[in-house]
């Protein structure tokens, strides 16, 4: 053998070990490639799948009956069964087949168990939600939870089709993100859709405002504190009609601080911030009804617009279920969860906001150690922590990282700056959602819709329904606490003493609620439900200026007789009753400013008159809405710079929403306009008129001089990112109609907004219309995975068929019928 | 010439049902028994190659008559940063380096038995 033929067999052989190696074991993010590649069973066969199986009648597992499934155009799927729990069953399967990764990535999301999927860049996120309590709560409830309750079996059942589709997963069939995460679905247990109602708690209602208020009163004082973040909004628009003159304004002036500029933040502020720091998502959603003395044709209008954190797929799914006698609902499910969130019957429909009621409170524990607590203090008595010990799992099942999640009576305990500070939170409760959301599918009147809601105790929420009776009517159910003192919830509250407890709830009687009032129409953008002159019980303090409410309000008003395509219309309104209330002062103060430096007064008159000018609107190629936007982020810099964090010239203890803003506007020698940089002291005007001057000169550098270059959706884009965050599974950059405080706002990261757009007209025969961001496929290789894009991004909504039976739909309207059916005796 | 078609194409078949009913580990396998068996005939190591490239070329071209493989690989290649076509050059070259490399093996070690 010579030397050149053993050269040959190494190489050879190095490099066919090289490519089994890269073949068989995963590198980094880069899967095996031998079954990642392979033509048939590998990444290409996600191209192949096919969601809907046409024609074909399918085995499920523990099916009672057959069951129709029509999928229309739409890919929604009409699902016709005998029995309730069929028909729930029908509908886990059918979301396992178009769902099943985000199925089981939201699960492990609000379990804190994703490091076992995505490995250790998770571990972190995971051991925040482990520390919130939602698993643990999700738990506890679930272990009270009667499973042969009419509600309670169709979550099972649910369950049940879900692991059905489990069950005959092929190779050729797992999901595009198994692939490449090199990974499995794991069977689905009926306690992952309490997770999900824990998960959609946390959304709706968790907030670190307490905190967040603690910070601003060591800055300012509590009274200026107490002006600054207000329990009550300073403009009133409640849901509630009050008979009172609306809008309501307070126009009094904001106390001074008392300490101001005594501190100038520190670093432990910037780290309390980091632990736990909420989304800080500041609401967005729409519901209104119309009743019947305004809509054309003399019928009950609902129009639905909840805005959530946006993703591809969407968190919603869309499904109709019929069950003669006994359920016939459409709307959307969240994947996880059997129930219709969000639709509508023959006789109802509903949606909701979030209520922003403050069921949240933080109390300073005393431990006896610690660095190794065991016990807490509490009327003088050391009272044992229960001890959760948290392991965290690699994919392999090896326990990666532990964490010990300490609990008082009141809930999990949280270490903020050596703090120990103890939740105690609703929605680590008793919610009822899920039970609620059952009950609400077979709601007959707006009437009985109450009823059944009134139910809900977590998370807190404004619901808004129509009837086919013309009936109208807005509540906003949850356990509201009850606390000591004042009532107050915006403070941290000494966990030493339960004489710091909640004493209770309020009674369902004091539930915010209105039914057909005489105006004819009723609306809610998550403000305060209810005016305080009417009800000043502490509700809340953490309300997101009403601006909506006041467009939503005004365009009804206005408005008559109401269409389907004119409430439709509204949802991407452009409108803004903030630009409408601040626009006029900005204008004000720059015809009356005349700064030394000529060029700062010329940008001013520049910027001045291209405000004049607007029309107020954000629509996308819209000039003045850059401008605008800009000089609002001015105003907020130089008037709060009192509360300014450290020396970051943007980040504050505390930003005050636009109506305490606007409350300020009413005092022009306020102290608080004045600029602590300079030694003048400057007025309202001066600083109104420099910063339209200052966005004038930043927008001239971004985007040159003013014209086609400044355009509003080069500013704000919708970003709608798939769970991993993958940009080529994701849309980004899209092009929406709208601004902050608009109908149709968009995040600055544009990555929350509209998540369902519904109009339901509640006639003999009920015509509804709608659409949601993406479509029903998760696979990005689905011709429904992004589908529903352009006609959410233009505005459009979808007609949804509401068939009564199997043939009722049109042929055109048919994609595929098939049929579920269970094993052979 | 005529000869090397039709050894390419039987192989590829081979090799294609090999994919099919055992998976991607048998292509090496193939590769390496086809080397060692056509030894000091022809270029054993780069008709492995070809065939296994063609292979799964022709199972692609049939997953693309029943899905959408040019817009998807668009997709999955961006996951890795990378542009569609690329993917399917490494689903194409990888059966092709493995085939190669095992066929050559195949053939030293059957060289080196003589």
């Amino acid at each position: 053998m010579d030397g050149k033929t053993l050269l040959r067999l190494v190489l050879s052989l190095f490099g066919l070990a090289a490519l089994l190696y890269v073949g068989a074991r995963q590198m980094g993010p880069v899967p095996p490639l031998g079954p990642f590649l392979h033509p048939l069973t590998g990444v290409w066969a996600v191209a192949e799948q096919d969601e809907v199986p046409a024609g074909e009648t399918l085995v499920i597992p523990g099916m009672i009956d057959s069951v129709q499934v029509v999928f229309d155009g739409r890919a929604v799927p009409h699902i016709f069964a005998t029995n309730v729990e069929d028909a729930y069953r029908a509908l886990g399967y059918v979301v396992a087949r178009f769902r099943l990764f985000q199925l089981d990535v939201q699960a492990r999301a609000t379990a804190g168990e994703l490091t076992a999927l995505v490995g250790a860049r998770a571990l972190g996120f995971d051991r925040r939600q482990r520390r919130l309590g939602l698993a643990w709560s999700a738990e506890r409830e679930f272990a009270n939870f009667d499973s042969s309750s009419p509600a309670g079996r169709a979550i099972v059942a649910y369950g049940e089709g879900i692991n059905a589709r489990i069950g005959e997963l092929t190779p050729s069939d797992l999901p595009l993100e198994y692939r490449l995460l090199h990974a499995a679905p794991r069977r689905w247990e009926t306690l992952y859709s309490f997770y999900l109602a824990k998960q959609m708690g946390y959304t709706l209602s968790f907030s670190n405002s307490d905190r967040s208020f603690e910070r601003l009163a060591e800055r300012v004082g509590p009274l200026a504190a107490a002006a600054l973040a207000p329990s009550s909004s300073p403009i009133q628009q409640p849901v509630v009609p009050t008979g009172l003159p609306v809008p309501r304004f307070d126009r009094s002036p904001i106390p001074a601080a008392a300490r101001a500029g005594a501190s100038t933040g520190s670093g432990a502020t910037g780290a309390r911030l980091a632990t736990l720091d909420w989304n800080g998502s500041r609401g967005a959603s729409n519901a209104w009804a119309v009743g019947p003395s305004r809509s054309a044709n003399g019928l009950a209008l609902l129009a639905a617009d909840p805005h959530l954190d946006l993703s591809l797929p969407s968190v919603w799914f869309e499904a109709h279920l019929v069950v003669p006698g006994a359920l016939d609902v459409y709307g959307v499910t969240f994947p996880g969860a059997p129930f219709v969130a969000i639709g509508f019957n023959r006789d109802v429909a509903w949606s909701f906001t979030a209520s922003y009621a403050d069921v949240i409170d933080f109390y300073e524990e005393t431990f006896d150690n610690p660095s190794r607590p065991a016990s807490y203090l509490l009327d003088g008595t050391w009272l044992p922590l229960q001890r959760r010990v948290e392991r965290f799992r690699d994919r392999s099942g090896g326990v990666v990282a532990t964490d010990t999640v300490h609990f008082t009576h009141r809930g999990p305990v949280l270490i903020e700056d050596g703090r120990a500070l103890s939740m105690r939170w609703t929605v680590l409760e008793q919610q009822r959602a899920l039970q609620v959301l059952h009950d609400l599918a077979a709601a007959g009147s707006v009437t009985a819709w109450a009823t059944a809601l009134a139910g809900m105790r977590a998370p807190p929420i404004t619901g808004m329904a129509a009837d086919r009776a013309g009936g109208i009517a807005a509540f906003a159910p949850g356990a509201y606490p009850i606390r000591p003192g004042d009532g107050n919830g915006q403070i941290i509250f000494d966990g030493s003493s339960s004489a710091n407890d909640w004493l209770g709830y309020r009674a369902v009687t004091e539930y915010p609620f209105a039914r057909n009032p005489s105006q004819g129409f009723l609306a809610s953008a998550n403000q305060q439900q209810v005016d305080p002159l009417l009800d000043p019980e502490y509700q809340g303090a953490a309300w997101p200026a009403p601006w909506r409410a006041l467009r939503i309000n005004q365009l009804l008003h206005d408005a008559s007789p109401l269409t389907p395509e004119t409430m439709i219309a509204f949802q991407t309104d452009p409108g803004s009753a903030r630009a409408d209330q601040f626009v006029p002062y900005f204008l004000d103060a720059a015809s009356r400013w005349s700064p030394p430096d000529a060029t700062a007064g010329a940008n001013a008159t520049a910027g001045a008159a291209i405000l004049s000018a607007w029309d107020r609107r954000y629509t996308r190629d819209n000039q003045a809405a850059v401008l605008f936007e800009l000089a609002m982020r001015r105003l907020d810099a130089r008037t709060w710079d009192e509360l300014r964090a450290g020396d970051s010239a943007s980040r504050r203890v505390y930003t005050p929403d636009d109506d305490v803003l606007y409350r300020l506007l009413q005092t022009p020698g306020s102290p608080w306009w004045d600029d602590r940089d300079t030694p003048d002291l400057e007025t309202r005007d001066q600083i109104i008129a420099s910063s339209l001057a200052a966005a004038y000169e930043e927008a001239v550098v971004r985007y040159g001089p003013p014209g086609a270059g400044w355009r509003w959706d080069g500013e704000r884009v919708a970003n709608i990112y798939h769970p991993l965050g993958l940009a080529s599974l994701s849309a980004l950059g899209l092009k929406v109609q709208g601004g902050p405080s608009t109908l149709n706002p968009i995040s600055r990261t544009g990555t929350h907004g509209p998540s369902w757009r519904m109009v339901v007209e509640m006639g003999p025969e009920v015509r509804a219309w709608g659409v949601y961001p993406g479509g029903q496929s998760g696979s990005p290789a689905s011709r429904w995975y992004r589908d529903r894009l352009d006609r959410w991004t233009a505005g459009t909504l979808d007609p949804l068929p509401f068939p009564h039976t199997p043939e009722a739909l049109a042929p055109e309207q048919v994609m595929a019928r098939v049929t579920l059916r269970g094993r052979e005796p | 010439m005529r000869h090397q078609f039709l050894e390419i194409a039987v192989l590829t078949l081979v090799i294609g049902v090999a994919t099919v009913w055992v998976g991607w580990w048998a292509v090496p396998l193939v590769g390496a028994g086809w080397g060692f068996a056509r030894h000091e005939e022809g270029m054993p190591a780069l008709t492995s190659a070809v065939s296994a490239s063609l292979a799964w070329v022709l199972l692609l071209a049939y997953a693309a008559t029943t899905g959408p493989i040019g817009e998807f690989s668009t997709a999955v290649g961006g996951t890795m940063g990378l542009p569609g076509w690329a993917v399917i050059g490494v689903t194409l070259l990888f059966p092709a380096f493995l085939a190669g490399l095992a066929a050559a093996a195949g053939d030293t070690i059957s060289m080196m038995r003589r």
